[in-house]
């Protein structure tokens, strides 16, 4: 009797889950399974390797995932470096200056990205304002960043750099003034105060905010679109080229399967990172 | 050891560090001797904790001086100064090890390895805490991890140590501990201290001697039975202890509640009703309702149990002093 109403009791639960796990069947896993099939169907039908052989061995397409990984690796590095002497400036300086960007340095954040990398353009291309005040002094600068990898890198700063800063802002707010001043007090100079205690002590939040610039760089599309060159060409502009202009869904789904597989080594990761606290957290 | 009248180690003469006209400390005056502990006590905003972290080198003074073994000191950054802090949270680094944390400083200073691990067990045994060099702070108690904060300044051989209220975040029982192991450490080694606490009891039981701060000044500087007993203003007798303020034509008289007697309603200088008794442990608290105010009297307990509540009682001053 007992058994039966458990029995009972145990369908009314999955009954429960079915209406959102028949949601997500219809949107997410079916689509998925067709997708991941669909990279593996040939010309003629059959199963086949080589739409993922194509992105791995034609000469364009891996100089499409070096020149993503490249753009990427300057991004996360230019990124961090400058949002880090950013958030020390805000963390530890009480300037009304260092007030004053400490309100201002999100604002590029909500700038439409559309206006932005416009007004990047505007700025950096052979005739734009660079060269025009440069010819007023008879000088004729073109700083060649328009169409090439410096161009997608400048315009990713300008969004990466508030988010980077804001990230690692916190973790430094994290370490408190008291643990500061304790090393300054053990004759510490500031280099060694960087070094030896708010380095290891943000390890992890620079660890994620590089996993997310990374991941944000193997799927962008609109800045590498306007701003990048045609060959060659950052990951996001190549799946909307084999989608949208060659209509070759088994390759476009292949490379989606390559990107996604490329995103899944930043999203390791950051679960690696963000869950295994050190051993010195542990209580 | 006791301290030593005729050597003054560190000598603070017209200290000002203004945070605003009201907020900061001005002016000050004092003289610590070697191998003392002076308090600085006072309610939280006097300054106490300015004047620590002035001397620190945490804060640029505006004005006067600070002389540490007869060196000007007050333009030296805190890691040139020969002080070393214990603050009032834990602040153990935490991604070191205790032995690394112990060592810090010293490593800092290129002492030899062996001399460092020599000194940090030395030291780790004058604190009570063997053993735990390779455990993380996070690891430790409360009251462990500022054992390992006083070590670790300690060790830094200062000339002052400063403690910004290093027990106020324990327990009372653990905070009891913490006093007399301090207490204990400072007379084996000998070291000068300057202790800032806004707790009077902590001040009574750890101070050679004590400065009691108000708004920015100091107050009244003396020993603990000093300052008890012969409270200069009205300010320091409320601070330390329990005090009665009774108003006398135009006069505050100060009574501490244990020299409140207790005598026939018709006998004393006043007379009123028992409102309160409360058994404190091995004395009593009794409250008697006069006239216009009410009065505290404190008596041992067993005098106390011949009183009870309502009955109508007089009271006399056996001491009192004048303001």
């Amino acid at each position: 009797m007992q058994e039966k109403k458990k029995k009972s009791r145990t369908w009314v639960g999955y009954l429960l889950v079915c209406p959102a796990f028949l949601v997500m069947l219809a949107v997410v896993i079916i689509p998925i399974c067709n997708s991941v099939l669909l990279s593996f169907q040939g010309e003629d039908g059959g199963l086949t390797w080589d739409n993922y052989l194509y992105f791995l061995t034609d000469d364009a397409s891996i100089r499409n995932i070096l020149f993503t990984l490249k753009v990427a690796v300057f991004t996360i590095v230019l990124a961090l470096f400058i949002s880090y002497a950013l958030a020390l400036y805000l963390r530890f300086s009480t300037s009304r200056v260092s007030r004053l960007v400490g309100h201002l340095y999100l604002l590029p954040r909500f700038v439409p990205s559309m206006v932005a990398v416009y007004a990047v353009i505007n700025i950096v291309k052979d005739s734009g304002l660079i060269n025009r005040i440069s010819l007023l002094f008879e000088q004729n600068i073109k700083p060649g960043f328009l169409f090439d990898d410096k161009g997608i890198i400048l315009v990713n700063l300008w969004f990466s750099i508030p988010f980077a800063t804001m990230m690692l802002l916190a973790g430094l707010s994290g370490v408190s003034d008291s643990l500061v001043e304790s090393a300054r007090d053990a004759g510490a100079s500031s280099r060694q105060i960087f070094t030896k205690l708010l380095l290891p002590l943000t390890f992890k939040d620079i660890m994620i905010t590089g996993t997310f610039i990374f991941m944000s760089q193997i799927g962008a599309f609109t800045i590498p679109y306007l701003v990048g060159p045609n060959n060659p060409k950052m990951l996001g502009v190549a799946l909307f080229q084999q989608q949208s202009s060659y209509a070759d869904y088994p390759k476009a789904m292949a490379l989606s399967v390559i990107m996604f597989l490329l995103c899944s080594v930043g999203a390791v990761l950051y679960i690696w990172t963000s869950l295994k606290d050190p051993e010195w957290a542990e209580k | 050891m006791k301290s030593d009248q005729n050597n003054v180690k560190m000598q603070i003469r017209g200290v000002t560090k203004r945070f605003s006209p009201t907020e900061g400390v001005f002016s000050i005056d004092l003289d610590v001797y070697e191998g003392e502990l002076v308090t600085l006590l006072g309610p939280s905003g006097c300054g106490k904790t300015t004047l620590l972290r002035a001397i620190g080198g945490f804060h640029q003074i505006d004005e006067g001086e600070i002389r540490l073994d007869g060196t000007p000191i007050q333009n030296l950054p805190p890691e040139k100064r020969p002080t070393a802090m214990v603050f009032q949270s834990y602040n153990l680094w935490p991604h070191m090890t205790i032995y690394e944390n112990m060592a810090f400083g010293l490593r800092l200073r290129k002492q030899s390895k062996q001399e460092i691990a020599q000194k940090v067990a030395h030291m780790l045994d004058v604190v009570k805490m063997p053993g735990c060099e390779k455990k993380y702070p996070a690891q430790l108690s409360g009251g462990q991890q500022q054992r390992i904060a006083i070590a670790r300044a300690l060790l830094l051989e200062p000339s002052v140590l400063l403690l910004d209220e290093p027990f106020s975040a324990l327990d009372a029982k653990i905070r009891g501990q913490m006093r007399e192991e301090l207490k204990r450490i400072q007379q084996s080694l000998g070291i000068t201290i300057v202790f800032v606490t806004h707790d009077q009891e902590e001040a009574m039981a750890l101070s050679d001697r004590i400065a009691v701060m108000r708004q920015g000044d100091i107050e009244q500087v003396g020993t603990p039975a000093s300052i008890y007993d012969n409270p200069e203003n009205e300010f320091v007798a409320g601070f330390i202890g329990q005090m009665n303020l009774i108003e006398d034509a135009g006069h505050k008289v100060a009574v501490r509640p244990e020299d409140v007697v207790l005598t026939a309603p018709s006998e004393g200088q006043d007379s009123g009703e028992i409102t309160h008794i409360m058994m404190l442990g091995h004395y009593a608290q009794i409250l008697i309702r006069t006239k216009d105010l009410e009065i505290r009297c404190f008596l041992p307990r067993e005098q106390a149990t011949h009183y009870l509540l309502h009955q109508q009682v007089g009271v006399r001053y056996a001491k009192a002093k004048v303001f």
